[in-house]
């Protein structure tokens, strides 16, 4: 069973729930510990900030 | 950790993010590299440890780090030299790293639309071409080059020449990579039909690889071991 704390940066969930699935199956089971975000962080690479969305919101599934 | 979103920022910024943080820069995980072919945590970490240094004959070291979230650790980022040059820098890396690195003329990047600078390295030329100054690309080279592992390299290059992969073939490197279009025998060769891509050049198509477009080989058995694990039937 892996453990991971989940750490959003930015609004892009194309990748979340491919790697969820993946490293649930690897590690026979995977225990979100939590969820966290810095706002600042969500950059792009123009240096605008991002609207941030609470991860709920993110597209490709919450926890 | 998994980081969520990164892959458009980049995990250069998400580490000093995380450094900033004192947030532990050897537990992140971007998640689109956990959705790469050939991915296991263990095989990534071992990566992530193993502070691989790649000289490059053009852009795919970088590329490949970018793809993967591994820093730079070498000055064959965003530039190129022919394939006849890298061979020979190959063939004596530490006596070339330790000539000047001196600005020869600027040359003009049609597809970028900007001019980049041309440096020459004892008897090889190197072409900076995504860099706009010669003075950042001056910067960078030395910055970069300061941080190579030398007791973890990796070279890679690509070529259509069958002499040239031969001779690369011929150099004392572990890890050694030589993406050609056609089959050979050779330990460094890694083939790529290039029926399966639409570029033109095959540096471009050995490069879609490097962007995480098309995956030819399990990159991270490439990149730790120097191993060769086909990912498609070609």
């Amino acid at each position: 069973m892996l453990k991971a704390l989940i750490w959003v940066v930015s609004n892009d969930g194309r990748f979340f729930n491919g790697a969820i699935n993946i490293l649930e199956r690897q590690h026979n089971g995977l225990e979100l510990v939590g969820v966290t975000a810095n706002a600042p962080i969500q950059l792009a690479k123009d240096g605008k900030k991002v609207t941030f969305l609470p991860l709920d919101k993110v597209d490709g599934g919450g926890l | 950790m998994l980081v969520v979103g990164a892959k458009e920022i980049g995990m250069s910024r998400i580490t000093q993010a995380a450094r900033q943080l004192r947030l532990p820069e050897d537990k992140l995980l971007g998640d689109w590299i956990a959705c790469i072919p050939g991915f296991t945590l263990d095989k990534y970490r071992k990566l992530q440890r193993s502070r691989l240094s790649i000289f490059s004959m053009n852009c795919f070291g970088g590329l490949i780090s970018n793809s993967l979230g591994l820093p730079f650790r070498s000055p064959f980022v965003n530039m190129f030299l022919s394939a006849q040059d890298f061979v020979k820098f190959a063939r004596a890396p530490r006596v070339y790293l330790e000539e000047d690195f001196e600005f020869q003329e600027t040359k003009f990047y049609h597809n970028g639309n900007h001019d980049y600078p041309v440096f020459k390295l004892g008897n090889v030329v190197v072409s900076m071409l995504h860099y706009y100054t010669k003075e950042d690309a001056f910067a960078k080279w030395h910055e970069r080059k300061a941080r190579i592992n030398w007791y973890n390299l990796l070279a890679v290059m690509c070529t259509e020449d069958e002499k040239i992969l031969e001779q690369f073939d011929a150099l004392p490197y572990g890890k050694k990579i030589c993406f050609v279009p056609f089959k050979s025998d050779l330990d460094s060769a890694y083939y790529i039909n290039r029926k399966l891509s639409k570029q033109a050049a095959f540096t471009e198509v050995a490069n879609d690889f490097a962007k995480a477009f098309v995956f030819y080989y399990d990159p991270f058995d490439m990149l730790l071991y120097g191993k060769k694990t086909p990912l498609i039937d070609m």
